[in-house]
């Protein structure tokens, strides 16, 4: 393999291997702080960075702004997935889940709070953990992965409290309906099922891959993403990206995108959507693609909207993905800047 | 009654020229004025300065005493009959309009100014168009320079208007002849976040707020805080486009052009990815920012931060700025005639505008509503443009066409103007013209045309003459008839029966046996071409050294032929050969660096020739084969001749004429 290090100026081993590590970075997971104002980014190679977007987004921001306040190694594997609770981070990579406190994370050199695993059936299974739920109501943490189960974790003890069964392949997203509440898992089998969280049993589920307006079988038949809108949810993925009516269980609109999507989320009267390609595509419910808007990485993982109310001044879009570089949009209709690891 | 006329005095007249202008104002009729000036002694002159001086005071005493616009205008439309009946200069009326207007506040002016409107026609008269038209523009130039643009838009419009009807299309004193820009329309926006207005606004709000910022992150500065995210970096960069616009002549500069080609890339980066809906224009949610209440004199841009995701989401606006960078491209481009001479675009920035203006025009049509049918129209519009500039660059020549008129006679200063145009006459076609070349429209054909104009002459040439002669014809075969070589019968030329046919032809032309009657039969043509070839070779000489000398007389007798066709003066047309050069070089020696910029020689290859040797004749001799190589068939001694007259080395151009005629 060559070294693909274009700078004219001869560069010491660590910058070279810093910069081979930028070219074939991945981010997996982004999540705002409760405050607003930072933006915590998890890669492949295990490290978190955060951004100071009220920095990057103030009048007098320099190129520096848009690197990160601080890095550090969070896991030894990567990072798929993140959240955040109004004091800590919760970060979820090969088999563990660690957490780490806001505020303690700007200062070098800081250690997680905890770390935990959930108990997988055998002890030599170090399944990934795709996808992390935070459930308010009643103070919870669900994960969801590798070893096709999900597992409910009490945030005040610690204690996993329910496993879910019924995917029978791995699961790679999860979303909340907050009004029953119920949560909604998607996975590699192609199903997604409603789990209802006080009985802890599955109540419906939708094979997408079985009714023919949306499945492509040539992309397969797995489910990337999923957002729900308490009667409405939309996925993709493997088939096309779809919007569904969860009580009647019938696709109602179909979105005219060929590319599969990694994730997908609710705005206002929108739907955005990110997935292979480099845009950030806007749809309206009835189905009108509104906008494709260019990012810089040529596939988009994971897109988060800063929509705390306590920093509405960096209320702003981030999508990341198969590059080093987070995009900012302030407005949706173009990318204004990138952070960059 | 005395015999001597009496005689003028002034201040009687004026008195008593005031008087009737007073019973006229109010009779509003002009007869007291009419039978007052014939009562009046003096000269006409006189007597019309009077008059003049007589409706200022009446007016000047009107004014002072505030009365009513009507008297006003009642004094002024006397004026006017005055002058159409003969007995005020015809100034009068204006210098009036003039003081009034000038004395008078806005509001009444404008009634003043609709009578003005109204006398249009009047103005545009003969009598009073050409004593009046400066006194109008000067009266209108500072009713302009009074009035506010932008609160008396109506009123400056209908100056400007009127203005438009008096004077003809082609009146310079409207016209921005040296495309000047308006340099003093800057665009203000916000540099640095200290000048921003966003701070000012919210400090209240931040003062409450404080409590709430104990959750964050040990940020010790927050920066002014507003309620919306802003692209501090985008808008910056937006609007010091504008700077640009203001005065395009920045873009010349190299450094100015980076910063432009960078800003405008983004810019139109966004555009580009930011494709607007016709839903989305929304001009209710538009918030109005003051920008600090100055007098403004042209529309201006509000460029408050906040407004910028309202602006880029703004068709209207987006169709603004495409069109301005259009118009700055089409100045960059154009041939202006006041543009500095270093104010020249180089490759690079033509390639960029190009590309750029496809883009732009891509984008102006994407933009709705009707974005096809207005990007058409402003294609249109300035091509359109195109025309007035070289209108302008030309001096601005009249619109009105003289028409040509040869049986009514018309006055003096409008002569028929005849288009003479320049083409080549029809003699010059036909050879009879002064260069005695017959021009054939390309230079080649004209060459080739002119190696014999004449085109009988060129078809009794001896190079036309393609039937060989019997000696060449029959070789051959008379070689082949001697018995001493031996040639067996199958071998023979004569046996073929292609050759048999062409030496038919030939002896039909050439020879007289062939018309002999003969009372031998032949059997077959071998036969008979056996026995014609054996006349042929008793008659002809021993073949092999004759035909060499035929040919070669052949050859002599073609050039002479040719010679013959030249006439002495086409001579000279021809191109220079290679002995005269020589002998022409001799005689040119030092001179020729002299001479060398009248043969169109460029520096460098002057300085080639230089390098090249140290003899000056040499040097000479290079210049003209490098003279000749560039000229062609145009290398003729009659042209050298014209360049050495030219260069003042006459002496020499008569040398060389003399040797010409010497040659001939």
């Amino acid at each position: 393999m060559e070294r693909a290090v274009p700078l004219a100026v001869p560069l010491g081993q660590a910058e070279v291997f810093q910069a081979l590590q930028r070219l074939h970075m991945t981010i997996f997971s982004q999540s705002v702080s409760p405050c607003g104002k930072f933006l915590a980014a998890g890669n492949n190679y295990g490290q978190i960075a955060i951004f100071s977007l009220s920095a990057a987004l103030s009048s007098e921001a320099k190129e520096e702004s848009k690197k990160p306040v601080v890095t550090f190694q969070a896991h030894d594997g990567p990072v798929y997935s993140m959240v955040s609770t109004d004091r800590h981070l919760l970060s979820a990579g090969d088999g563990e889940v660690k957490a780490w406190l806001w505020v303690e994370m700007l200062k070098k050199g800081c250690k997680e709070l905890w770390c935990r695993q959930p108990p997988y059936r055998t002890s030599l299974e170090v399944p990934e953990i795709n996808a992390l739920l935070l459930v308010p109501k009643e103070n919870s943490l669900i994960l969801a992965g590798g070893d096709c189960q999900l597992h409910t974790m009490d945030l005040e003890t610690g204690t996993f409290t329910r496993v879910l069964r019924g995917h029978t392949d791995y699961i790679h997203c999860l979303a909340l309906r907050e009004r029953s509440p119920e949560v909604l898992s998607g996975g590699e089998d192609g199903a997604v099922r409603l789990w209802d969280l006080r009985t802890a049993k599955e109540v419906q589920t939708i094979e997408v891959y079985k009714h023919e307006e949306c499945s492509r079988p040539h992309n397969g038949r797995w489910i990337g993403c999923l957002a729900t809108d308490s009667d409405w949810m939309v996925c993709g993925g493997g088939p096309a990206l779809t919007l569904w009516h969860l009580r009647s269980s019938t696709p109602t609109t179909i979105f005219p995108m060929r590319a599969p999507q990694k994730h997908v989320t609710f705005y206002q009267d929108l739907i955005l959507s990110a997935g292979q390609g480099r845009c950030v595509n806007q749809w309206q419910l009835s189905g009108e693609l509104k906008a494709q808007v260019p990012g810089s990485s040529p596939g988009l993982l994971s897109l988060s909207l800063n929509q705390q109310p306590a920093a509405p001044e960096c209320k702003v879009l981030t999508a990341a993905g198969n590059s080093c570089r987070v995009d900012v949009f302030t407005n949706l209709g173009y990318r204004a800047f990138s952070l960059s690891f | 009654m005395s015999p001597t006329p009496p005689l003028f005095s002034l201040p009687e007249a004026r008195m008593r020229f005031t008087k009737s202008t007073r019973e006229a104002l109010n009779i509003k009729n002009i007869k007291p004025l009419l039978s007052t000036f014939s009562q009046v002694p003096g000269s006409e002159n006189e007597k019309k300065c009077t008059l003049d001086q007589a409706f200022r005071g009446v007016l000047e005493e009107e004014i002072i005493n505030h009365s009513s616009c009507e008297n006003v205008l009642a004094i002024i439309s006397l004026a006017i009959g005055g002058v159409t009946e003969g007995i005020c200069t015809a100034s009068t009326p204006f210098v009036l309009l003039g003081d009034v207007l000038d004395c008078l506040p806005l509001d009444q002016c404008d009634t003043i100014f609709t009578f003005v409107e109204k006398n249009v026609a009047t103005w545009k008269s003969n009598t009073f168009y050409s004593a009046g038209k400066n006194y109008l523009l000067r009266m209108c130039n500072d009713l302009l320079r009074r009035l506010s643009k932008s609160q008396n838009t109506v009123f400056c419009g209908r100056i400007q208007l009127f203005l438009a009807r008096l004077f003809p299309l082609s009146e310079k004193s409207g016209l921005n002849l040296q495309s000047q820009f308006n340099l003093e329309n800057v665009t203000v926006f916000n540099t640095n976040e200290q000048e921003s207005t966003l701070g000012q606004k919210h400090t209240e709000d931040r003062e409450e707020g404080m409590d709430v910022e104990e959750g964050e992150m040990g940020d010790e500065e927050a920066p002014t805080t507003c309620s919306i995210p802003i692209d501090y970096n985008l808008y910056r960069k937006f609007w010091s486009l504008q700077d640009y616009f203001r005065n395009p002549v920045q873009c010349y500069e190299k450094i100015s052009w980076k910063t432009f080609l960078k800003y405008s890339e983004e810019v139109l980066a966004v555009f580009k990815s930011y494709k607007l809906d016709d839903t989305q224009a929304s001009r209710k949610k538009m918030e109005e920012l003051k920008t600090g209440g100055e007098h403004v004199y042209f529309a201006k841009f509000l460029t408050s931060e906040k407004l910028m995701d309202l602006q880029l989401s703004d068709s209207n606006f987006r169709r603004h700025i495409l069109l301005q960078y259009l118009i700055l491209f089409q100045y960059l481009k154009g041939q202006v005639k006041f543009k500095s001479s270093n104010y020249v675009l180089t490759d690079e920035q033509s390639l960029w505008i190009e590309d750029t203006t496809k883009s732009v025009y891509q984008l102006l049509s994407e933009n709705p509503p009707d974005g096809e049918r207005f990007s058409k129209m402003v294609e249109h519009i300035l091509n359109t443009e195109e025309n007035w500039n070289s209108w302008k660059n030309e001096g601005c020549p009249s619109f009105v066409k003289e028409s040509v008129c040869f049986v009514h006679h018309r006055t003096s200063d409008t002569k028929p103007t005849r288009i003479i145009r320049k083409r080549t006459a029809p003699e010059d076609f036909l050879g009879k013209g002064p260069s005695k070349k017959i021009l054939m429209g390309n230079e080649e054909l004209t060459r080739l045309w002119n190696l014999c104009p004449d085109n009988m002459e060129a078809c009794k040439s001896e190079t036309r003459e393609y039937m060989p002669t019997l000696e060449e014809f029959f070789e051959e075969a008379i070689e082949q008839a001697d018995p001493e070589n031996m040639v067996e019968n199958e071998y023979k030329a004569v046996n073929n029966s292609n050759y048999g046919w062409r030496a038919l032809r030939l002896l039909a032309r050439r020879s007289p046996h062939f018309f002999q009657p003969t009372n031998q039969q032949f059997k077959s043509l071998p036969e008979y071409l056996e026995n014609m070839v054996i006349k042929l070779a008793k008659e002809l000489p021993p073949p092999s050294e004759e035909i060499k000398t035929g040919e070669d007389e052949d050859e002599e007798d073609n050039d002479a032929l040719l010679k013959e066709n030249e006439s002495p003066d086409v001579r000279r047309d021809k191109p220079v050969t290679g002995e005269q050069i020589e002998v022409f070089a001799n005689k040119l020696g030092e001179q020729w660096k002299i001479l060398a910029p009248y043969l169109e020689m460029k520096d460098s290859e002057i300085r080639q020739i230089e390098c090249d040797s140290e003899d000056m004749k040499m040097r000479a001799k290079q210049l003209l084969v490098a003279w000749q190589d560039q000229e062609g068939v145009h290398a003729t001694p009659e042209n050298l001749i014209n360049a050495l007259n030219k260069s003042g080395l006459s002496d020499l151009a008569e040398s060389l004429t003399n040797d010409n005629e010497t040659n001939s």
